[in-house]
């Protein structure tokens, strides 16, 4: 009666504890309590068993000191798992000192008896319980009962505490992990993203150690990008690369490692005993897309294992890491290429509405140095024979460059030359970018160094600014520190100066063309007065002589009555010195006219017949004067030409004249015309002193006048031959002469027969 | 007695033509510009006219113009003095029945041959 009543409270009693305790710590923690209490006993302990691992691990203990609580796990290993398998017997140890592996516990403590009884729920382990009295010898029944009904209870609860625990980490693990997809969905900042990611593992797996590496795929590091818990010193310590230590071996294999020992584990060698503690650590690889770029560890120093559930959530995290990793990548190669798409845009839309030359050149090193954040920039001109640089703009320049510019110094750019084994020279002779990243390094430009001492620069790029295959000039960049340009960065300033070789070539030649619409404009404002003064001088010279001539003429002629000796030989004179004159205008007037291209000629068919009459009559005076007869050969069927009226005149007019000049008194000058396939050939033959075969060459040339003593006297412009020539040149036709000294001259040429008419 | 209208804006040249035509025995009337040498034509009816191309207000082209637009004046023989090459034209001169042309300056004796053969009277 008493013992049912007994047991009745007892279990009551139990079960008002195990109820209160819904956390498996503090549950542990009460059956060992109360298993002391129950039992009158003087020390208990519990173990709780793993589903997962199939292990048992410590779980609470009472009046136990802390190490040997801890020590008594791996004693009671081997015959908790034996027992494990299918008969769960409670042991019943009257003297704990037979036992060996119990020898140290009986050593340190008073304890002498003990009972180990198995905690079991629906047939599986679910924990150890072991209760201790100082006391050798048989154990009362009453004091074993309580431990067996303790155990008996227990096994529900712990089932109980440990879904609950199991629910709550699962429903823990999807806050975490959503708060981290989150976080890391909205951030661009990737240490920050990294730390939480850790920060979470960290809470979700119970762990104070964490780091993310990542792997440089060229030298093959591993580099801590971010670190929990680490001090500086260790981080200093623990370099590893591809296949070195547990993150290496994670790394090299992309698969998940959990060291639940760490203290026998080969692939920690290299972690130094003296940082901090670690007994367990989990390792899993950060995945994108397949690839391996890095590896998430987390690690704790107390020993507590991880299971292959906190290597899940871990590898989910280590998937959020990477993700993170890859948007803020992502993210900054977008606000790279926005911020070079800036500095291209810019520069693009800048020079489009830069007008000049030196506003082009002052924006693109303006522009440029400054996208770069270099110190000062220059950019030179090539020359045109391309032997020499010269300044064309420069920012940021120190007091001695502006001294260079303002001095428009020339540097040579032949490679046996001082300059010529600069940056620039250089640049513009490989026709490449030329990057000194440290100049008191480079040993190719020793030279430069005491330069750039002065100027204050140790990283020097040349970019030779080339619009099409040629390089017009080359742009430097001057930085303080030493600064290696990327290949992106590379790639975007040589992109920025081919734009701006272009923009500057087109400001150029835009320079140019204007330059050039100014003097053609000039040209023609002068061709136009040109013309303006070749009518006037035509008019207003001619009317004044008009009147000369006519005047004298009629005097001569005896209208005005007789005249004396004197008086006619005088006005002979003036008649003869009026003509001349006359003459000159026209000649003058007409090379004005072919040097401006203002003579135009009225093509019309022409009866050579009829012209050959009119100029001859002009000419009568002057042949009768001096004898000389002047005979025409041409058939009445000869065709027509195609000429202008007044200009052809003037070529016979010219050369008859010529002939008349030339030629001794009483001979005779014959005027010929044959039709010669597509033209007329028309002659004037004279019967004079002929030509020197290399005065006939000269001949048609301007103001080329005979050499001949004999004919000194004989006076002409010089002009009336080379206007003849361009006049028949002018008509399509060829004139040339053929001639003998002693024996006449014959002047030759030939005018395109007029098409037939209407 | 053939006359002859000398039309030209130089009052020398004027004097000179008319003197000289007067001594081949011509009869003269002159005129210094366009209009006035229009409605000489019109009014004198003279058998030969003398015109300078170049003259302001009206020009010896339009003088020409309305000469020949003229039913009685349509045939008057027309001796150009031109001072410009190519300011008339072959064609043009045939369209407008341009007697004969002659290049200023001139020799008045080369002129005075050209207006005998316009008028058809022999030379010596």
């Amino acid at each position: 009666m008493r013992d049912l009543h007994w047991e009745l409270s007892t279990l009551y009693e139990i079960g008002r504890m195990l109820s209160a305790s819904p956390e498996i710590n503090d549950l542990a923690q009460t059956v060992v309590e109360a298993a002391v209490n129950l039992a009158t006993a003087d020390a208990s302990w519990l173990a709780l068993h793993d589903k997962q691992r199939k292990v048992f691990f410590y779980g609470a203990s009472h009046n136990l000191p802390a190490d040997i609580a801890r020590e008594l796990i791996n004693v009671l290993e081997d015959r908790l798992a034996g027992d494990s398998t299918g008969s769960f017997v409670p042991i019943i140890l009257t003297d704990i000192a037979e036992h060996e592996g119990l020898r140290n516990l009986a050593e340190k403590t008073s304890l002498k008896a003990a009972v180990v009884v198995p905690i079991v729920y629906k047939d599986s382990p679910a924990g150890v319980l072991a209760v201790f009295w100082n006391r050798s010898g048989r154990i009362l029944s009453e004091r074993m009962e309580p431990v067996f009904l303790l155990a008996n209870q227990a096994g529900a609860a712990i089932e109980n505490a440990r879904l609950l625990e199991e629910a709550r980490q699962r429903s823990a693990a999807l806050v975490a992990i959503s708060k981290v997809a989150q976080t890391i969905g909205a951030s661009t900042d990737m240490r920050w993203a990294l730390n939480v990611v850790m920060d979470e593992a960290n809470r979700l797996l119970g762990t104070d150690l964490s780091s993310i590496r990542l792997i440089d795929t060229n030298t093959g590091d591993l580099a801590i990008r971010a670190s929990r818990g680490f001090s500086k010193q260790t981080l200093k310590r623990i370099r590893l690369k591809v296949g070195q230590g547990v993150p290496g071996w994670v790394a090299e294999h992309g698969q998940p490692l959990i060291v639940n020992d760490c203290r026998h584990e080969p692939r920690l060698d290299y972690y130094p005993c003296d940082a901090e503690q670690i007994s367990s650590m989990v390792s899993v690889p950060l995945l994108l897309e397949g690839r391996t770029i890095g590896v998430l560890t987390v690690a704790r120093s107390e020993p507590k294992w991880f299971t292959e559930e906190d290597q899940n959530l871990l590898l989910i995290l280590a998937g959020q890491a990477a993700v993170a990793i890859e948007n803020t990548r992502l993210y900054d190669q977008a606000k790279r290429r926005l911020s070079e798409q800036k500095i291209l845009y810019r520069l693009a839309q800048e020079l489009a509405s830069t007008p000049d030359v030196p506003s082009v050149l002052k924006f693109i090193v303006t522009h440029i140095t400054q996208s770069f954040g270099a110190k000062f920039g220059s950019l030179r001109m090539l020359d045109e024979a391309g032997d020499y640089l010269m300044i064309g703009a420069i920012w940021g320049i120190t007091d001695e460059y502006t001294k260079l510019a303002n001095e428009n110094v020339q540097m040579a750019l032949a490679p046996d030359t001082p300059t010529g084994q600069s940056p620039a020279a250089l640049a513009i002779r490989n026709k490449r970018i030329c990057a000194v990243n440290n100049i008191f390094k480079d040993r190719r430009f020793t030279a430069w160094r005491e330069m750039a001492r002065m100027d204050g620069y140790t990283s020097v790029v040349a970019v030779p600014l080339i619009p099409a295959d040629a390089p017009i000039g080359v742009l430097s960049l001057y930085f303080r520190d030493v600064r290696k340009l990327q290949p992106s960065e590379s790639e975007l300033l040589q992109t920025a100066a081919r734009t701006s070789a272009i923009a500057l070539q087109r400001a150029m030649l835009d320079e140019r063309l204007l330059k050039e619409e100014v003097t053609r404009r000039a040209l023609e404002e002068i061709s136009h007065l040109k013309t303006e003064f070749v009518s006037l001088v035509s008019h207003e010279l001619r009317t004044p002589l008009t009147s000369i001539q006519g005047y004298v003429k009629l005097m001569v002629a005896g209208h005005s009555g007789e005249l004396n000796e004197i008086q006619c030989e005088f006005l002979n004179t003036v008649s003869r010195n009026t003509d001349r004159l006359i003459a000159l205008v026209n000649d003058l007037l007409d090379i004005s006219r072919i040097q401006s291209g203002k003579l135009d000629l009225v093509l019309e068919p022409l009866d050579l017949r009829e012209l050959f009459e009119r100029e001859l009559e002009s000419l009568k005076a002057i042949a009768d004067e001096r004898g000389i007869t002047i005979v025409t050969d041409v058939e009445p069927s000869i065709p027509m030409v195609r000429a202008d009226i007044h200009r052809l005149g003037q070529i016979i007019s010219n050369l008859v004249s010529n002939a008349l000049k030339y030629s001794p008194e009483s001979t005779t000058i014959k005027l010929a015309a044959y039709p010669v396939d597509k033209n007329v050939l028309i002659k004037v033959i004279d019967a004079g002193m002929g030509i020197a075969p290399e005065e006939r060459g000269k001949l048609f040339q301007m103001f080329y006048r005979g050499e001949n003593d004999a004919i000194k006297h004989i006076r002409g412009t010089g002009l009336g031959l080379a206007i003849t020539k361009h006049l028949v040149e002018m008509h399509g036709g060829k004139i040339w002469v053929e001639s003998e000294k002693g024996h006449g001259s014959t002047f030759s040429f030939t005018i395109p027969i007029a098409p037939p008419g209407p | 007695m053939p006359k002859v209208l000398i039309v030209d804006d130089e009052a020398d040249v004027v004097r000179l033509l008319q003197f000289r035509f007067e001594k081949e025995g011509f009869e003269t009337i002159t005129a210094m510009d366009g209009t006035t040498a229009v409605a000489m034509v019109e009014s004198d009816s003279p058998d030969l006219v003398l015109l300078d191309i170049m003259m302001p207000l009206m020009d010896g082209m339009e003088v020409l113009r309305q000469i020949r637009s003229r039913r009685r004046t349509s045939k008057t023989p027309v001796i150009m003095l031109t001072a410009k090459t190519a300011s008339i034209t072959v064609d043009e001169a045939r369209q407008l029945w341009v007697s004969d042309y002659i290049m200023k300056p001139f020799d008045p004796e080369i002129l005075v041959r050209k207006a005998k053969k316009a008028l058809k009277i022999p030379t010596d």
